[in-house]
């Protein structure tokens, strides 16, 4: 038995191997939900519930163990229009860009068992990614070409990583009408940021900004829960109601600074000449380095706060073979206010600025997501399902960078599949998520922090699950 | 079987992803070359401050440009050889002649700011990267860039003949309009493949530069087909506004100055006073004290305690204008006072281009100056271009941080110019 399972889990993963996953919230855990456009809470009847309603597990009739992977292949592009007061500086402007395009991973196991001589009690941990991301684009190039070493390719970065232990516990009550679950959320994350940051100069056009490659590596850990009830509210309808809390995940890591040294001794001496502190001399003498380029590095602090949800679902059966779901949910993105890399110590040559906190300004909305779902049986061992759902985004014109795929309003489209054979069940699910394109104008100036960047959006992902569960 | 077959169809669905995207290629720039000439006739005449003679110009010459052809002509001269009892031809008159064809391009002069050189543009505002983009994108057509150096010891020479001194018989700073206007165009047009008629000549320039731009074309009409200035001081009566910090710089309270005259004569320009410097050069270029004139009431002394000759500066010793000084010997030199004195005739028919930033910092409200004398165009039916140009925040439009972007506008213009 062991090693038939270990069997699964290693075929699983090797096919996922060399696949890759994205988004920054992923639109959901298994197969069979997913399937169902994530319109789950209601029905919540396998491992899966343990992420959309824990209650749902005490409806598990057998002990289960399930892997899954998850490749996701956004396709976003950006056809840049970022300018400060309408002067260039630096963005590659007036061309679609697309980012290092990739078809990435997210891994998911889950262990339950079931004691039906404990009252029905069901417990276990799933490990699953609720949040991935992994954004890399070439947007910059510094307006000054008098420099030695040729600026990154990959300016843009946000790979987000957050991998959740989810130990839950369900029981059922009242004949198995009313079931009630929590779960517990370890998440451990990992992050990588980067971004061009501009810091100004008295010189003149192009020089009056010193591109600085700043990147921020951090990891760390946050604690969270959920916690939902459902109820059976006839034989062929049932009520799911779930929550889970918010969560901080508290980043350590490290800031590095790469800046891009200007290599023209006239202008240099311009400057020196009209230096008046040795402060200033000094921070000439970094901007002209004759190395390539200046390093420094800052150990670094952030909280990233991640949002409550709540919904609400309902399952009704058409008969045995045929289910229909649908959910709402609410999820409060607003805690992500913004993600404030502080920096220990100043290390900085160049200018205070430069040496301050990295600061990314997100300032979301709360959203709500609709999802409809169904699933039917044409035997008792395959069955075809089909989902849907709406969700505006909740990233504001004021904030949005390419950074993070998600543009504006998701329309997603699943179909999916399932075949039992035996103990072993094998799910598969295709989605395809539309995001509605997005032309964004500025008409206010953005200064130099960029917290938004101007231009021409348009996206859409396909994802791929593949799962396999044992019962026993 | 059946079975199976699902199960791989599953899993070709789950390697099944997006093709990956490649960005855009960068677009292919045409590199041009700066030529580093060197003008050795120049400034003929000799200065009283012994002005070099020889003046370096670069030149940039774009992808497209071809080489001129060179060859001697000569005449023959038959006689006969009593010796060698036979007839000799021997050529005479070599000279060096260039062909004067294929294809001309057009030229533009652009002439540098106070204490700047030829390789003000090149250095400072990144030319020739500039050029090689715009040439590259079609922007502006394949043109020659000549940026001639005209620095002196005040630090600029406003492009103007310095007065000449009536005992010694020589200019005090030097002939640099007449440099501009024969040498530099004579040593350009022979040695570059350039047009050598003003239909295609261009000439521009930032702050003195600009002025030098404004004041030629106005003087020597013949001479350029388009003409441009980048905040320059187009209007003298901003100067006088001057006076005030001038005396600050030199650590003087302009409501208080002293009584006795040692504040007025100590009065002298250094790397650190900037606006002293420049009337100082202004002086130099307009109103240099005659050797034979015994008022030295405006006198001051430059370069050095050695050096015997000196400027007339249009104050007085108790801070204020000096109005003859003014009206006889800067005001003909002022933008303004020339356009509105004939000078108007001259940019007939020649697009004429003038910004400035609002936050210009060299004279208080620049680019008011710039307005008024747009104005003044606009009331002699010039054909005119006048931008005013803000920054973004945190970085103001000042004399000189946009520089390099106003230049792409100055080279569009040209272009354009030069296209009709």
């Amino acid at each position: 038995m062991v090693k038939k399972v270990g069997l699964v889990f290693l075929v699983v993963t090797v096919v996922a191997v060399g696949a890759y996953g994205g988004g920054f919230a992923l639109s959901g855990v298994g197969s069979k939900a997913l399937g169902m456009g994530g319109a789950f809470r209601g029905l919540a009847d396998n491992w899966s519930a343990a992420y959309w309603n824990p209650a749902g597990l005490a409806q598990l009739r057998k002990s289960e163990f399930n892997v899954m992977s998850t490749s996701i292949s956004p396709r976003p592009e950006f056809n840049p229009q970022v300018t400060i007061g309408g002067y260039d500086v630096g963005f590659k402007n007036g061309v679609v860009r697309y980012p290092d395009d990739k078809t990435t991973f997210s891994p998911n196991v889950s262990g339950f068992l079931r004691l039906p001589s404990r009252g029905n009690l069901t417990f276990g941990v799933a490990l699953f990614v609720p949040y991935y991301l992994d954004s890399e684009w070439d947007l910059f190039e510094p307006i000054y070409e008098d420099i030695i070493e040729p600026y990154p390719i990959i300016d843009h970065k946000l790979k987000l990583d957050v991998i959740d232990i989810h130990p839950s516990l369900a029981k059922s009550f009242m004949d198995d009408r009313l079931m009630l679950g929590v779960g517990m959320s370890i998440l451990n994350g990992e992050i990588d940021y980067r971004k061009p940051i501009l810091s100004p100069t008295s010189l003149p056009r192009p020089h009056e900004n010193i591109a600085i490659d700043a990147v921020f590596h951090g990891e760390g850990w946050g604690y969270g829960a959920n916690a939902g009830v459902i109820y059976k509210l006839s034989d062929k309808l049932q009520l799911g109601i779930s929550g889970k809390t918010g969560t901080t995940i508290k980043f350590d890591g490290n800031v590095k600074k790469d800046l891009y040294a200007i290599n023209n001794i006239i202008l240099e001496e311009e400057a020196l000449e009209e230096a008046s502190t040795s402060e200033d001399s000094m921070a000439i003498g970094f901007i002209f380095s004759e190395i390539a380029k200046e390093s420094w590095q800052n150990e670094a602090k952030a909280d990233l706060k991640l949002p409550v949800d709540i919904g609400i679902g309902f399952a009704y059966s058409l008969g045995e073979k045929t289910t229909l779901t649908f959910d709402l949910s609410y999820t409060f993105w607003s805690r992500l206010d913004s993600v404030i890399i502080k920096l220990e110590g100043n290390n900085s040559p160049v200018d205070t600025s430069s040496a301050q906190d990295m600061i990314i300004r997100t300032k979301w909305e709360d959203i709500y997501r609709l999802s409809f779902g169904g699933e039917h049986y044409f035997a008792d061992q395959f069955s075809i399902r089909f989902g849907f759902y709406y969700e505006p985004s909740p990233i504001p014109d004021e904030t949005l960078t390419p950074l993070i795929p998600d543009i504006g309003a998701k329309y997603g489209t699943n179909i999916g599949t399932s075949l039992k054979i035996s103990d072993w069940e094998l799910g598969y699910n295709f989605e395809y998520v539309n995001y509605a394109s997005k032309d964004l104008i500025l008409d206010t100036d953005v200064g130099l922090d960029f917290d938004n960047y101007p231009g021409s959006y348009k996206s859409y992902c396909i994802t791929n699950n593949l799962s396999i569960t044992f019962r026993f | 079987m059946r079975r199976y077959g699902i199960i791989l169809l599953i899993l070709i669905a789950t390697f099944w992803g997006c093709s990956e995207r490649e960005n855009p290629s960068e677009p292919t720039i045409s590199t041009g070359r700066f030529i580093l000439g060197f003008v050795s006739g120049g400034l003929q005449g000799g200065s009283m401050t012994e002005e070099a003679t020889g003046r370096h110009v670069y030149v940039y010459e774009p992808t497209e440009y071809t080489s001129p052809e060179y060859w001697f002509t000569y005449t023959e001269s038959t006689y006969y050889d009593t010796v060698e009892q036979e007839s000799v031809t021997v050529r005479i008159d070599s000279t060096l002649v260039r062909d004067s064809v294929s294809y001309e391009m057009p030229t533009l002069y652009l002439l540098h700011g106070f204490n700047g050189n030829h390789s003000y543009y090149k250095d400072l505002f990144i030319l020739k990267e500039t050029l090689d983009e715009m040439i590259s994108n079609g922007e502006i057509v394949p043109m020659v860039v000549v940026t001639p150096d005209c620095d002196n010891a005040f630090g600029g020479s406003f492009y103007v003949n310095s007065p000449v001194d009536d005992s010694l018989g020589i200019s005090f700073a030097g002939n640099f309009e007449d440099f501009m206007t024969a040498e530099l165009i004579d040593y350009i047009t022979f040695n570059f493949n350039v047009d050598t008629v003003s239909a295609k000549r261009g000439i521009g320039g930032h702050s003195m530069g600009g002025y030098g731009a404004l004041t030629l074309a106005m003087k020597h009409p013949d001479l350029y087909s388009s003409v441009s200035s980048m905040s320059a001081p187009v209007t003298f009566d901003s100067l006088v506004v001057l006076f005030d910090s001038i005396y600050a710089e030199n650590g003087f309270d302009p409501d208080s100055l002293p009584d006795d005259t040692t504040w007025f004569y100590s009065i002298e320009p250094s790397p650190d006073r900037p606006l002293t410097s420049l009337i100082f050069a202004m002086g130099a270029a307009f109103s240099p004290h005659a050797s034979s004139n015994p008022d030295t009431s405006l006198f001051h002394r430059v370069i050095d305690t050695n050096f015997p000759f000196g400027v007339d500066l249009p104050f007085n010793i108790d801070g204020s204008l000096n109005d003859s000084l003014w009206e006889n010997l800067w005001l003909p030199n002022d933008p303004l006072t020339m356009l509105e004195t004939g000078g108007y005739t001259a940019l007939e028919g020649k697009p004429v281009y003038l910004d400035c930033g609002d936050s210009d910092d060299l004279i208080p409200n620049m680019h008011l100056q710039n307005r008024v004398f747009a104005q003044a165009l606009e009331s002699y039916n010039l054909d005119y271009e006048y931008i005013e140009y803000s920054g973004y925040p945190g970085v103001d439009a000042d004399h000189i941080t946009f520089v390099a972007d106003r230049l792409r506008e100055v080279l569009k213009f040209h272009s354009q110019a030069f296209s009709e």
